[in-house]
């Protein structure tokens, strides 16, 4: 007869709870046991009792059926019912980033301030980018492009003919009328920018007549390459002679244009230029030196209709050509050219 | 215990063939059982249902890989298991006795356990019993929680427990009961009156048959 001994606590609490666990001999000799059962249902009355308080403390046998069934919708949503596209590690992250604002309301504001910043962001660069085109230090190169003032010089006929020219005192009649007030300084910074161009029109083939003609443009180009007045030069061109003097007004507009100074010798050549009694290519120069200086407000010279002039343009130089040519051949074409061509 | 673990059909087995009806249909009945495993293990009611979910589309992912010999209540607890570890290493500052309990419906224990004759006398027990015992699962080692909950609440053969747990069922056995005899014991001091106390018995050893 084999001796029973009793089972341990730990053995009696399994044969109660899984009883297919423990071995069947031992099983069937507790099953014999009086004092084995007793102790074994006392256990297994602990753990039960203790189990059921468990449960009742935590809930977990209570209807939450409609936040469970709503867990399983989301589940399956994320799951059997997902489309293929956003299945795969773009859905974990987009969980992920979806459960985490569910679940805090300091990263649910910190959201929709990054998408307002991210929203106004491209507002305020259009905003920024758009301030600085219009402070650009190229204002004046989106200007209309200038008119020519003086007719092509390719045939002697052609040479801009002014026959009813405005008289002086007209002009000065006129002058102080009533113009944009930032027109004249707008002109000349427009004129700056001409005047700083390196790209001179090649006109070498011309040919000047008069050595204190080309005295002058040499005063001029050095006027528009150093940005100094050269007031000896200037003095030495003859304020009685029509065409000299229109050249030293447009030296003193370069001048104004560079420098931003106004000379004071240029109201006196202003004052001396008369269209009236030149060859027609020399009228055609004083009348476009009286335009520009129109254009840059200056005193002495009426207000009117305003022609644009291009201080280095292939206009200007062929009325110059043929304001030369009308005086007869000279000797000084070769410094012309030197100046010209940039030598 | 529970019949929660049975299956007619292996849902990851289903799933891998094409079939997602089964796979849903336990979606839908474990949902529940799922929040409940984590709300008894400390997690707080809204925690519980993430991590539900999280375990739910662990599942559904880790379909292609499954293995259809291993059990499938055995998978589903162990990833269940794992993620809960994982949930607590990340917030392992937090108490974790603490955060359950603040967490716990004391409404919900009332209405369990407050029926009847003596309702308010009965609701004041039920929720310092509910309370004590919380706190008792609390202060309980992570495994010995575990191992009550699989083997005590969910009801699941103690070989599955060990599998489970990877540990012996030897340990199981004797951990269960140790568990037991500690809850037990926070039962008896929150209604001492009445109640048969489990008298001490012969030390098991841990590991032991």
């Amino acid at each position: 007869m084999i001796e029973h001994v009793h089972l341990d606590d730990a053995d009696l609490l399994q044969w109660r709870l899984d009883p297919a666990g423990v071995d069947p001999a031992l099983a069937a000799l507790a099953a014999r046991c009086a004092v084995c059962s007793a102790r074994a249902d006392a256990i297994a009355g602990d753990a039960l009792r203790t189990r059921a308080v468990w449960l009742a403390a935590t809930g977990s046998e209570s209807a939450r059926d409609e936040r469970a069934a709503g867990l399983a919708e989301r589940v399956l949503d994320r799951s059997t019912r997902a489309s293929p596209g956003v299945r795969g590690d773009l859905a974990l992250v987009i969980d992920f980033v979806r459960e985490r604002m569910r679940m805090s309301l300091a990263l649910r504001v910190a959201a929709a301030s990054l998408a307002v910043h991210l929203a106004a962001f491209p507002l305020l660069a259009w905003y920024v980018l758009r301030s600085d085109a219009r402070r650009g230090a190229f204002e004046t190169s989106i200007e209309p492009p200038p008119e020519p003032a003086l007719p092509a010089p390719a045939e002697p006929a052609r040479v801009p003919e002014i026959d009813e020219p405005e008289p002086e005192a007209r002009l000065v009649e006129d002058a102080g009328s009533a113009r944009e007030p930032d027109a004249g300084r707008r002109a000349r910074l427009s004129d700056r920018v001409r005047l700083l161009r390196k790209d001179v029109p090649d006109l070498t083939s011309l040919e000047p007549p008069v050595e204190r003609v080309a005295r002058l443009l040499w005063a001029r180009s050095l006027r528009i390459h150093r940005g100094k007045l050269d007031e000896e030069l200037l003095s030495r061109s003859d304020a009685a002679d029509p065409l000299a003097n229109a050249l030293a007004v447009e030296v003193l507009l370069d001048h104004w244009a560079l420098a931003g100074e106004r000379s004071p010798a240029l109201d006196a050549r202003l004052g001396g230029l008369a269209p009236d009694g030149a060859d027609p290519a020399t009228r055609a120069i004083a009348r476009a030196a009286i335009e520009r200086a129109r254009r840059y407000d200056a005193t002495g010279v009426g207000a009117g209709r305003v022609e644009p002039v291009d201080p280095l343009g292939p206009d200007w130089f062929r009325a110059l050509s043929a304001a030369c040519e009308a005086r007869g051949a000279i000797a000084g074409g070769a410094a012309v050219r030197a100046w010209l061509g940039g030598e | 215990m529970t019949g929660a673990w049975h299956f007619d059909r292996d849902p990851l087995a289903a799933l891998r063939e094409g079939d997602a009806e089964t796979f849903e249909a336990f979606v839908r009945s474990h949902a529940r059982t799922l929040i409940g495993f984590f709300r008894r293990l400390g997690a707080g009611r809204e925690e519980s249902e993430d991590l539900a979910q999280e375990v739910f589309l662990k599942l559904y992912r880790s379909a292609a890989s499954y293995d259809p010999r291993c059990a499938f209540p055995a998978f589903v607890l162990r990833v269940a298991r794992n993620a809960w570890i994982d949930r607590r290493r990340r917030r392992a500052a937090e108490p974790r006795a603490r955060s359950m309990y603040e967490s716990l419906p004391g409404g919900e224990v009332v209405e369990r356990l407050g029926t009847g004759g003596g309702e308010a006398e009965r609701r004041a027990a039920a929720r310092e019993e509910g309370a004590r015992l919380a706190a008792a699962i609390g202060a309980l080692p992570e495994l010995h929680a575990s191992v009550f909950e699989l083997a005590v609440v969910q009801g699941l053969p103690y070989a599955q427990v060990a599998e489970i747990l990877s540990i012996p069922v030897g340990t199981v056995k004797s951990r269960v009961f140790h568990a037991v005899r500690k809850l037990r014991a926070a039962l008896d001091e929150a209604a001492p009156r009445g109640s048969e106390r489990l008298a001490p018995g012969p030390e098991p050893q841990e590991g032991a048959r």
